[in-house]
């Protein structure tokens, strides 16, 4: 048996938050659409300051969403549809979503995409869609995300880091691909009518007819009314600790400069985002206790959450506040 | 004759008693529950192994489920000092796109975690039996060991599922 919804919610959180829930709660097959408003999606092991351009996501108003599954950062807006195939783990397949997508792209739209040996769909050398895994022990999905008529300047900005920011880490590291919209192709496309071939390519694969009803709206847009299971998970994908605290470990380093001279920092930050060691380096050199004073004030300073320019502000202040008694 | 009889009798108990002391140790003489130890390793259906010496079990994931995956390039890991609860997931190991989440076998608190995971994720890949395992947990009950598989049991569900 086999369901298919697309939800009426067009917010990353929820949505993802309505993904994990039918990946726990049910038994059957669930072929899910959504659609989120301009937001930029890290893998569950990825450095965020590595991938994302931070600054351009909070001046343009975009999400940033850390999600469960594995892979390397995407950008999401309403010109992108997520499609999420959610199935028993003895069913799970990793090919057998963009088969169908395939399918249904070539057949309903003459779209020529094919699959690619990374498991991402690609139209004319040029990607369309990419692919992410989530395989717990009973059940597992695979998500992607099919560029339809997105805002492609927005996903290249959002997708460029920082370079102020020098980070050493082993976190997963996104694969930069160039991109396609389906529309450059055909022209104008309708995303319903696109969920509308996959479903009916999906069903037909599994099923030996095809139901007659149309694409069912799963109703995940109001707060508080929501399955508490989904409000709960909402909440803690939304949460400063699971985006900003759940990344791996790095190193990141840091120059400060003086008129009198410069200090290299390189601060060890663990998971949590907290800074458990220090190591500074000057050419001007630095006294023994001031050396000690700096590695008091930012060990265990949590560098949870956007402001992390402001906490280095605060350092950077703390500094100058505190160096001229050097001399 | 009976003098005889009674040294030997008393060296013998003596050479079984200091046998005893010097190859066991002393609590598991006292209190068999204790300290316990598996000789071979003991298989989840999610995939995941684990073997005990003196009550610390160590916990990896089947050369089967390393096979699956395909090239790790992450292990995310819980802290040392967490309480977990037998089949609960402890963290995530993540090979091309997909995050696979991995179950602690038993309960236990983890006593240490595998750092070199960190800089080489793909020693799963090469030896996820030995160097490539995760954490190192102190058993709560050792009873819920023989919940699980033994390696030839576990085989067997593996080539089930392939089969299908």
């Amino acid at each position: 048996m086999c369901l298919c919804y697309f939800t009426t919610s067009t917010n990353v959180f929820k949505n993802l938050a309505t993904e994990e829930f039918f990946l726990k709660y049910f038994e059957k097959n669930i072929l899910l659409f959504y659609c989120n408003t301009p937001s930029v999606v890290v893998g569950r092991n990825q450095n965020i300051l590595k991938e994302v351009n931070v600054e351009f996501c909070d001046s343009n108003g975009l999400h940033i969403a850390r999600r469960r599954s594995g892979g390397g950062c995407v950008y999401h807006d309403l010109g992108n549809v997520n499609v999420s195939l959610i199935t028993s783990r003895r069913q799970f397949n990793k090919t057998q979503l963009l088969e169908c997508i395939k399918n249904a792209l070539q057949r309903g739209f003459h779209i020529p995409v094919r699959v690619s040996e990374r498991n991402d769909l690609r139209l004319l050398d040029r990607k369309v869609a990419g692919s992410a895994y989530r395989i717990t022990a009973e059940r597992a999905y695979h998500h992607t995300t099919l560029l339809v008529h997105a805002d492609l300047w927005k996903l290249e900005e959002s997708l460029h880091h920082s370079e102020k920011l020098a980070i050493e880490t082993k976190a997963t590291q996104s694969i930069r691909s160039k991109v396609l919209n389906l529309t450059e192709y055909t022209g104008p496309l309708n995303i319903m009518d696109i969920c509308r071939a996959i479903r009916k390519e999906w069903y037909s694969q599994n099923l030996q007819v095809v139901p007659e009803e149309d694409v069912k709206l799963f109703d995940n847009e109001p707060t508080g009314q929501l399955f508490s299971e989904i409000e709960k998970e909402y909440k803690y994908l939304n949460s400063i600790q699971w985006i900003w605290g759940e990344g791996p470990a790095y190193n990141l380093r840091c120059h400060l400069f003086f008129r009198w001279g410069y200090i290299d920092m390189s601060l060890r930050v663990e998971k949590g985002n907290r800074i458990v060691g220090v190591e500074i380096h000057s050419a001007s050199g630095i006294p023994l206790h001031l050396r000690q004073i700096i590695t008091q004030a930012v060990i265990g300073l949590s560098c949870l959450g956007k402001n992390y320019g402001e906490q280095f502000q605060d350092i950077a202040t703390w500094f100058l506040r505190n160096l001229p008694t050097l001399s | 004759m009976s003098l005889f009889w009674g040294s030997s009798l008393s060296m013998l108990r003596y050479t079984l008693c200091s046998k005893g002391w010097t190859l066991r140790h002393s609590s598991r003489l006292l209190n068999p529950c204790r300290n316990f130890s598996t000789d071979v390793r003991k298989y989840a259906a999610t995939h995941e192994w684990i073997k005990v010496e003196d009550d610390v079990g160590t916990v990896g994931i089947s050369k089967h489920a390393a096979e699956e995956l395909g090239e790790v390039v992450y292990v995310d890991l819980p802290e040392k000092g967490l309480d977990l609860e037998a089949k609960s997931t402890f963290g995530a190991v993540e090979s091309v796109k997909a995050a696979s989440d991995v179950y602690s076998p038993v309960s236990g608190q983890v006593l240490d975690i595998n750092s070199k995971l960190q800089e080489d994720p793909s020693l799963i890949n090469k030896d996820s039996l030995g160097e490539g395992w995760l954490i190192k947990l102190k058993i709560q009950n050792p009873k819920e060991l023989d919940q699980l598989m033994d390696e030839a049991a576990y085989l067997k569900t593996t080539q089930e599922k392939s089969s299908h």
